[in-house]
This record gives C-alpha cells, sequence and structure tokens, in this order.
C-alpha cells in the first residue's frame, strides 16, 4: 500500500469505528433509510457504502456563467484560481484593521469581475458588516450577480436562507428545472472538526443537493488542535469528514457534483490559532490532490495564504510558496488566491495586487519555453559574433515586449533615491485604480432583472435599497 | 523555597514531581491555602507569562494546566475544612451560532489555573442556558466568547437577557474573540474585554480582589 492507499483506509476505518456526529434529523433519516448505521446522532458508514456512493460522483463537471465564454471545467487537469473567502475585516497598508463593508464586497467583485485570472465570482468576498446578518446573503448574492457574469459562488446556511439563493440562480438561469440540469452555482461546505457537521452545513447539503448544485465538501482539521499532530492522521481525518459529506450528498441526489476540498491545517501551537503559511500546509495539498485523484474527483485548497497580518516580505515568501504548491500539484480549484492575510482573519486590497502577481508569474513559469530553430536561431548568433551585443539586434527588438513581460506592480528600475517600497506601493494603487475605473458592469437582461428585485422585495428588501445597491460605487479614496 | 520548585515542576510539567512536592509540603506542616496560592497559582502565572511570550507552548501549558488539577484535587477536602476555599465561579460559553471553541477553551484553562472554578458550558449557547448556569453555579463571573461578526449580536442579546433576569448585579461580564473590540464591549455594556486567554484571567482577578 503506497502513502495515500494508507490514509484512504485509516479514512474509511474512521467512517466505520468512530463514525461522526451529525446534527440534522432529517438527513438522520434519509441516511437510516438507505441502510447506514445510526446511533443517536453518530453515523457509521461501511467502507462498501463509501465507496458506492462516492462512485456516483461525477470526476469532473462543467460550472456554468451567465456569460458562456467564463464556463469553466473543474477537475481533470483544469486548474482555476479564486479569490480570498469569508473574511469581516479589512487591513490596510500598515496592518490596521477595520470592518469591512458592503462597498468592499462590491469592490473586490468588480476587482474579480475584471481579472482574467478569474472565472468564479461571488461567495463571501468580504462580510458585509453594514448589513444585518440575516439578510447578507441575499444582499450579496444579489450584489454578486449584478456585479459580474462570471460562475458563481454561493453561500452556506440554513435551509431558508440556501432555498433562497438556489430560487435567486432559478431566476438567473430560466428556471428550476434548467437549474437542475446544469452546475451553477458552488457552495461551500464546512465541517467542524473532529468528526461533526453542524445543523447549517447538513442544509447546505440537503437544498444544494436537491436542487442538483455543486458543493466543496472542505473540512479543515488542523493537525494539533482539531486533528492529530501528525499530517498523516491529520489528512486522515479530513478525508474521513469529506467523504461522510460526499456520501450524504449522493444518497440525496445520487451524480450531483461535489468537490475533494480537504483544507487541512497545521496549528501554530503557541497560540492555538491555525497557520497557513508554514510548509507543512503546503505538503497538506499535495496529498489532497493525490487523494482527490485516487477517488477520482476534482481537488480545491487554499492559494496564496500567509499568517503574516500586514504585506510584507514573509506575506511574500509565504504565499508564494502555498500558491506554487496548489498550483504545481494541480489543484483544481485554489480557493483564497487574492487578498487573504493574517491566517484567513483579513482580506487587503494591496495583497490582492501582490497576489496577481504571483498568479502572472506561476502562469509564466509554468508556461515554460519552446526550444525550436527560431529560438535556437544559429544565424543570429553568427551575426552577433564573439564579443558583440544582442541589445541591438533585429531580432531582440521584435520580441522585447513580448519577450522581457514586465511585473505589474513589482518594481526593477531602482535607479535614482526613491525609498522603493514606497514607488511599490504606488503600483499597487495605480493599478487597483485601473482595474476598477475600467470596469463596465456587464448587461443584465431587464426580464431577470424584474424578476430578481421582485424576489428581493418579496424578502423584504425594498427597491430603494437595490436601486442603492446598483449605484453604490467604490472609490478607494473613501476608505 | 518549596514554593518555587513547585513552579519549576509545573513549568517543566513534570505531575509527578508536583504530587510528590504537594504532599511533602503538607507533612511538612504548609497549609492547603498557601500550597495553593503561592505555589500552584503562582507557578501558573509564570506559566502563563511564558505562554504569553511563546516560550512555552499550549500543549505543554495544558499540560501544566492538568498537573495542578490534579493537586488541587487533594487540596481540596483540606480548603474545604479550613474554609479556606473560596474560589469564584466563572460560567464560560461560546454564544448562540457560534461554534468555534478552541480561544474559548484556552480561556478556560486560564482561568482555572488562575484558582476560578471554571463551568465551561460549550458552543452555541443560548442566553437562558447562561442565565441558568450562573443561577445554579452562583457565578461571579461570565466569559463570552465569539468569533463571527455575525454572533457578535448575540453577545448583547444575552448580556441584555441577564440584566433583563434580574441578575445583572450579580455579575461581571467579560467578552472576547477574534474579531471582538474594547469598543464593541463597551458598546454592548459589558463589563471587560480580554484579548487573549491569559489576560482575561488577570482580569478576571482584578474585578474579584
Ligand atoms: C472573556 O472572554 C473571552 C476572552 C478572550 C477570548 C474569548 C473570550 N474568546 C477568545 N478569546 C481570546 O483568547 C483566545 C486565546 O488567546 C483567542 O481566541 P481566538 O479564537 O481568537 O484564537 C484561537 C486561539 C485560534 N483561532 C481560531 O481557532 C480561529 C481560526 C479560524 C481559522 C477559524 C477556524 C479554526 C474554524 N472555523 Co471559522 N475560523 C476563522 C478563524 C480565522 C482566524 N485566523 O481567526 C473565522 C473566524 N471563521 C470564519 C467563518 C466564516 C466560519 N468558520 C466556521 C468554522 C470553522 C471551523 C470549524 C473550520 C474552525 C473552528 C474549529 C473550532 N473547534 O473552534 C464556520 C462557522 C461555524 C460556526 N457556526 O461557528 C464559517 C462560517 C465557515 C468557514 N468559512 O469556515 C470567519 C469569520 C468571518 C466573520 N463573518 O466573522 C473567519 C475569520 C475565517 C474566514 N476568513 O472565513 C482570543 O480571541
Amino acid at each position: 500500500m503506497n502513502k495515500i492507499e494508507k490514509i484512504y483506509q485509516h479514512a474509511l476505518n474512521i467512517l466505520s469505528e468512530v463514525g461522526i456526529k451529525l446534527k440534522h434529523l432529517e438527513v438522520l433519516n434519509i441516511l437510516d433509510e438507505n441502510g447506514i448505521q445510526i446511533d443517536e446522532e453518530t453515523a457509521f458508514f461501511t467502507p462498501e457504502q463509501v465507496a458506492y456512493w462516492i462512485s456516483k460522483a461525477p470526476g469532473s463537471f462543467t460550472l456554468y456563467a451567465r456569460n458562456p465564454a467564463y464556463n469553466i471545467v473543474i477537475g481533470n487537469q483544469h486548474r482555476h484560481f479564486m479569490a480570498g473567502y469569508g473574511c469581516a475585516a479589512i487591513y490596510d497598508k500598515e496592518g490596521t484593521a477595520r470592518d469591512s463593508l458592503l462597498s468592499d464586497y462590491i469592490c473586490f467583485a468588480r476587482l474579480v469581475h475584471q481579472c482574467s485570472h478569474f472565472s468564479i465570482n461571488g461567495g463571501i468576498l468580504a462580510q458585509p458588516n453594514d448589513v444585518p446578518a440575516e439578510i447578507s446573503h441575499l444582499i450579496m448574492t444579489y450584489t454578486a450577480m449584478m456585479t459580474s457574469d462570471k460562475c458563481l459562488m454561493g453561500i452556506p446556511g440554513n435551509e431558508d436562507q440556501v432555498t433562497q439563493i438556489m430560487e435567486m440562480a432559478a431566476l438567473l438561469f430560466g428556471g428550476r428545472s434548467v437549474l437542475e440540469k446544469t452546475p451553477r452555482i458552488l457552495t461551500m461546505v464546512s465541517t467542524i472538526s473532529p468528526l461533526l457537521i453542524d445543523e447549517m452545513d447538513l442544509s447546505t447539503i440537503l437544498i444544494s443537493a436537491r436542487y442538483n448544485q455543486p458543493m466543496i465538501m472542505s473540512p479543515a482539521s488542523t493537525a494539533g488542535t482539531t486533528g492529530p499532530i501528525d499530517l498523516a492522521g491529520n489528512l486522515a481525518l479530513s478525508t474521513a469528514e469529506a467523504m461522510a459529506a460526499i456520501v450524504i450528498a449522493q444518497i440525496i441526489r445520487p451524480g450531483v457534483p461535489v468537490v475533494f476540498g480537504l483544507q487541512s491545517n497545521v496549528a501554530n501551537l503557541r497560540t492555538g490559532n491555525i497557520s497557513v503559511g508554514s510548509p507543512a500546509y503546503s505538503l497538506q495539498k499535495k496529498a489532497v490532490c493525490e487523494l482527490a485523484r485516487y477517488l477520482k474527483l476534482p481537488s480545491r485548497s487554499g492559494g496564496a495564504t500567509t499568517d503574516s497580518a500586514v504585506i510584507s516580505p514573509q506575506a511574500g515568501y509565504e504565499s508564494m510558496l502555498s500558491l506554487m504548491a496548489a498550483y504545481q500539484n494541480g489543484v483544481n480549484l485554489i480557493i483564497h488566491s487574492a487578498g487573504i492575510l493574517n491566517s484567513y482573519a483579513a482580506m487587503s486590497y494591496e495583497k490582492f495586487m501582490m497576489d496577481l502577481e504571483l498568479m502572472d508569474m506561476i502562469m509564466q513559469y509554468e508556461d515554460g519555453f519552446e526550444v525550436n530553430d527560431d529560438t535556437l536561431n544559429l544565424e543570429l548568433i553568427k551575426s552577433v559574433g564573439p564579443g558583440g551585443h544582442f541589445l541591438g539586434a533585429a531580432d531582440t527588438m521584435r520580441k522585447c515586449r513580448s519577450h522581457s513581460r514586465q511585473p505589474r506592480i513589482g518594481v526593477r528600475e531602482n535607479f535614482g533615491r526613491r525609498p522603493p517600497l514606497e514607488k511599490y506601493f504606488k503600483n499597487i494603487d495605480k493599478g487597483l485604480e485601473q482595474m476598477l475605473r475600467e470596469y463596465k458592469q456587464p448587461d443584465m437582461p431587464s426580464d431577470i432583472l424584474r424578476h430578481l428585485n421582485d424576489f428581493m422585495a418579496g424578502q423584504g428588501i425594498p427597491a430603494p435599497v437595490l436601486e442603492q445597491l446598483n449605484h453604490l460605487t467604490c472609490n478607494l479614496e473613501d476608505f | 523555597m518549596v514554593f518555587n520548585s513547585m513552579t519549576d515542576a509545573l513549568v517543566a510539567c513534570d505531575k509527578d514531581r508536583l504530587i510528590v512536592m504537594v504532599k511533602t509540603a503538607l507533612e511538612q506542616g504548609e497549609s492547603a491555602d498557601d500550597i495553593l496560592n503561592h505555589g500552584l497559582i503562582a507557578g501558573m502565572e509564570v506559566v502563563g507569562d511564558r505562554m504569553e511570550s511563546g516560550d512555552m507552548f499550549i500543549p505543554e501549558v495544558l499540560m501544566a494546566a492538568q498537573a495542578m488539577t490534579e493537586c488541587v484535587e487533594i487540596l481540596k477536602p483540606l480548603l474545604e475544612e479550613t474554609g479556606g476555599n473560596h474560589a469564584a465561579a466563572v460560567v464560560i460559553g461560546t454564544v448562540k451560532g457560534d461554534l468555534h471553541d478552541i480561544g474559548k477553551n484556552l480561556v478556560a484553562m486560564m482561568m482555572e489555573s488562575a484558582g476560578f472554578v471554571v463551568h465551561d458550558i460549550g458552543v452555541d449557547i443560548p442566553a437562558e442556558t447562561f442565565i441558568a448556569a450562573i443561577k445554579e453555579k452562583n457565578a461571579k463571573i461570565v466569559c463570552l466568547s465569539a468569533l463571527l461578526t455575525t454572533t457578535m449580536p448575540a453577545m448583547k442579546q444575552t448580556i441584555d437577557a441577564i440584566s433583563e433576569s434580574g441578575i445583572r448585579d450579580q455579575v461581571k461580564i467579560l467578552v472576547g474573540g477574534a474579531p471582538v473590540t474594547q469598543a464593541f464591549a463597551e458598546t454592548i455594556g459589558a463589563d471587560g474585554f480580554a484579548a487573549d486567554a491569559g489576560s482575561a484571567a488577570k482580569l478576571a482577578k482584578s474585578f474579584i480582589q
């Protein structure tokens, strides 16, 4: 047995011998009806049951966007970046925190829309603290739909909340029956490690599966706190939790697309917090990809993650290790690829721009270079001859723009006395300003807009609020 | 002298050595009260400081706390005999809707190590459960933890409910958790805010003394 098989076997043993606690009566009943052993709130799955139900899940699937140009395949060799997710705070250049607001949500949605690295928008780009929590899922989803025609991320919640989001997606995409035929809105499900899934996340699975919409099953057991300190044991625990969530989804709706999304962390045992800038975190991503391939499922992991609370050398090298590890190992969905700081505690506009540069660099690195007569070009070397130089060669002139790619924000011209960091942050501001200035809202067909507005009104959100929403600007000077 | 070595044993997480020391000290005529206050609690203060400075790791601090708990068990009957056990009761929990508990558990541990009798009532705790626990345990201090901005309002609801139930004057309410700030604590009418487990225990002590 190789390492991955051993981890998988161990995960199976966890599910059959220890079981997993499920805080949802209806889900427990459904499992019971399907022959899963239930003892009070704990479900025990046999290895055969796990293998049988997981085999129902597709190995890859297409996520459809409002604009078909952004449709993407999730799985196989495809890799997609997604922005930071879930934060309720924004850090400025100095690392000073403030609450994130709806205007931040709009800004990030526009930035994501503008950037070619992303095909998926929405979800919890930043929690709008100025919107009551009970309706924030509606406002975020509406804003994402209005701001962008890329693929959509959903938001987990109770049954009513997830149903509302699914109904909005149905309005956007031509009705429930159309929605049920194609994956359109992708929702992240978290477990509570070790071995518990709460009511909210089980409700999210129940409703998403009923609408046949894809889910990312994302346990985040943390080696040393909510998981065993050894990475092998921690990965097996996360695997067990993800497999249980996948089995539940498949029992509710065989064939519903799911992503094997282990977010297995390590703890900083000096404080008890997680550490996602560490090599041990990146090492686990590698295993996540191998486990996903073994299970024939698409994979998900974290992206440009760091434990630094401010843009700093530490933020740079940790994010690069983490993003590179995800990309090179072939993670299908690389969430938290832009903007995240301080172990998922906050978003930062400056970090967002920095991370776009990391993605540019990684993709350029992955492009490699060609070896052929043109790129070897003996004539060129003959014409320059020993002791000459290539700066003045026509070949160099012809290719100097395409072959000497300039960084988005990085500073290479270190002449003169100006402090280099000043220039760096100026480039960031310029880049942000330009992306937001160039943003153009994609057209929304008027009948769909009317349906969406009626739906929102039905949820108690009056038209003037929506009107205001559509006119909110995101001038970063205001922040 | 013997008390200094207790600190050493605690810092070294050496439970067996600590138990021997406590038993020997009792045989030599030290009072249970002194052993608790000058030996164990003073030792745990050093442990707390070392945790704050990062010199001790959390699992080591937990081991030290466990060692202390076992020694307190030995001292308990004697403390009760002499009426020396007047440790205040603390009720701690994560508020309704919130399931994060790692930080809360650390606060509970530091409170215990500071000599409080801690009743950890868990996560996702509605206001009524807090109130029932305060009454049942005759708590002097209540700690509310929240990690989500979306559950911070539940902190205010809990404090309001405690006021409405007529027992607000009986308890000091402390709040904490990553998104919570001093300013927020003041707006919702809490008595204090602590940014980490060590300062939570210190703050609680300052209210009792
Ligand atoms: C007097 O009373 C006091 C005094 C001091 C007190 C106190 C009480 N309580 C704490 N303190 C203080 O002392 C402690 C020790 O020094 C400190 O405690 P802390 O708890 O701050 O510190 C701990 C030692 C270490 N810190 C932690 O344990 C929290 C770390 C992060 C990564 C985190 C974790 C681990 C988890 N999570 Co959650 N999680 C995040 C966190 C991001 C971050 N970096 O903060 C945060 C808080 N989570 C978030 C979210 C959204 C969620 N989480 C969820 C679930 C989980 C896990 C189960 C995966 C796991 C919890 C495991 C567990 N058993 O607790 C979901 C919600 C579940 C629920 N209903 O509660 C979910 C909704 C889904 C998701 N995105 O994962 C975000 C909150 C955003 C917001 N709206 O506020 C979040 C910032 C991460 C993110 N970017 O998504 C002090 O704050």
